[in-house]
């Protein structure tokens, strides 16, 4: 559940979530003519961990850093590609790699548009994006994604037999080495 | 305006680059040969061996990005006519402004319809 809660620079986790969903639903459906019913935006404690799937994950660096990822079945990355592409795909390819992370970069590329109209110009770094056999247990702590981090997550409901297995996250936190105004300074960032 | 227009489309997504080039041959416009450049620097090489009539660049992308492909193009007199639309997920008024400021003959955002391209083109050719 999202809330009220100041993420910094007069950003709450609602209005994140909010251009969270906004950005997911608008490339979905102008993309790939995939009508998403996006869940609760929420913050992140413990994650479901599919046995399988494509992950795709991008880098966020400016003054706030973190990461945006996309996470889905097989199944789904490849109905993404037949809609992207207008081809049908039946096996998790160079194309349908390519796809998902471009669906992450835009979808990632927006919510980051709008943090920089708050919180100063970011960069995004190019999706790397693979089929996993298994994924790495999102719970454990990411490398400098320790204190201070926002992290939420959402989930879409495409297909009642594809439900669950899309998710997406974006972790971020203030980069340490940026000056901030004491007053940006007193909120405590961190998601419990 | 020759009767034949060849695109050159500059995307590191291969896939942006298939759909760029399905929606172009979905238009009005007599679209002769697609060629197609993963980074500035490869359609830098591309535009010195092929003469086209438009360019249609993303500006994220690896070893040079659409903006300095941009002022490449218009430090150099034969192509400072050429139309160049930027198609990006940058949205910001800063990254729209720095692009048309290099240049730029247009800009599409990233999730763009095929109408927002096709409108784009008809304006600007």
């Amino acid at each position: 559940m999202t809330n009220q809660t100041q993420i910094g620079e007069g950003l709450t986790q609602l209005e994140l979530a909010e251009a969270i969903r906004a950005s997911t639903t608008e490339v979905f459906s102008t993309m790939l003519g995939l009508e998403l019913a996006v869940g609760e935006v929420f913050v992140e404690k413990e994650e479901a961990v599919p046995a399988s799937g494509v992950v795709s994950i991008i880098g966020l660096a400016g003054a706030w850093v973190g990461s945006g990822s996309l996470s889905c079945s097989a199944q789904f990355a490849c109905k993404m590609a037949s809609h992207f592409l207008q081809e049908e795909y039946s096996a998790v390819t160079e194309d349908v790699l390519d796809t998902v992370a471009e669906v992450t970069n835009m979808v990632v590329g927006n919510v980051k548009t709008h943090l920089e109209n708050r919180l100063g110009a970011m960069g995004l770094s190019h999706p790397h994006c693979d089929l996993w056999a298994q994924f790495s247990d999102p719970r454990r702590p990411q490398p400098g994604m320790d204190g201070g981090a926002v992290q939420l997550g959402w989930r879409a409901d495409v297909h009642p037999d594809l439900r669950g297995a899309e998710s997406g996250r974006i972790r971020a936190k203030r980069a340490p080495w940026i000056p901030h105004s004491a007053s940006a300074d007193g909120i405590d960032t961190r998601v419990e | 305006m020759p009767n034949v227009l060849d695109v050159l489309i500059v995307d590191d997504s291969a896939a942006i680059r298939k759909i760029l080039q399905r929606v172009l041959r979905q238009t009005d416009i007599a679209v002769g040969t697609v060629y197609e450049a993963g980074d500035g620097a490869e359609a830098l090489e591309t535009l010195r061996k092929q003469k086209v009539g438009l360019v249609l660049s993303d500006i994220n992308m690896p070893n040079m990005d659409g903006l300095e492909l941009l002022t490449h193009l218009r430090a150099e007199p034969a192509w400072q006519k050429l139309p160049v639309v930027m198609v990006s997920t940058e949205g910001t008024h800063a990254k729209v402004l720095e692009a048309v400021e290099r240049g730029a003959s247009g800009y599409v955002r990233k999730p763009f319809t095929a109408d927002q391209i096709k409108e784009k083109l008809v304006g600007l050719l």
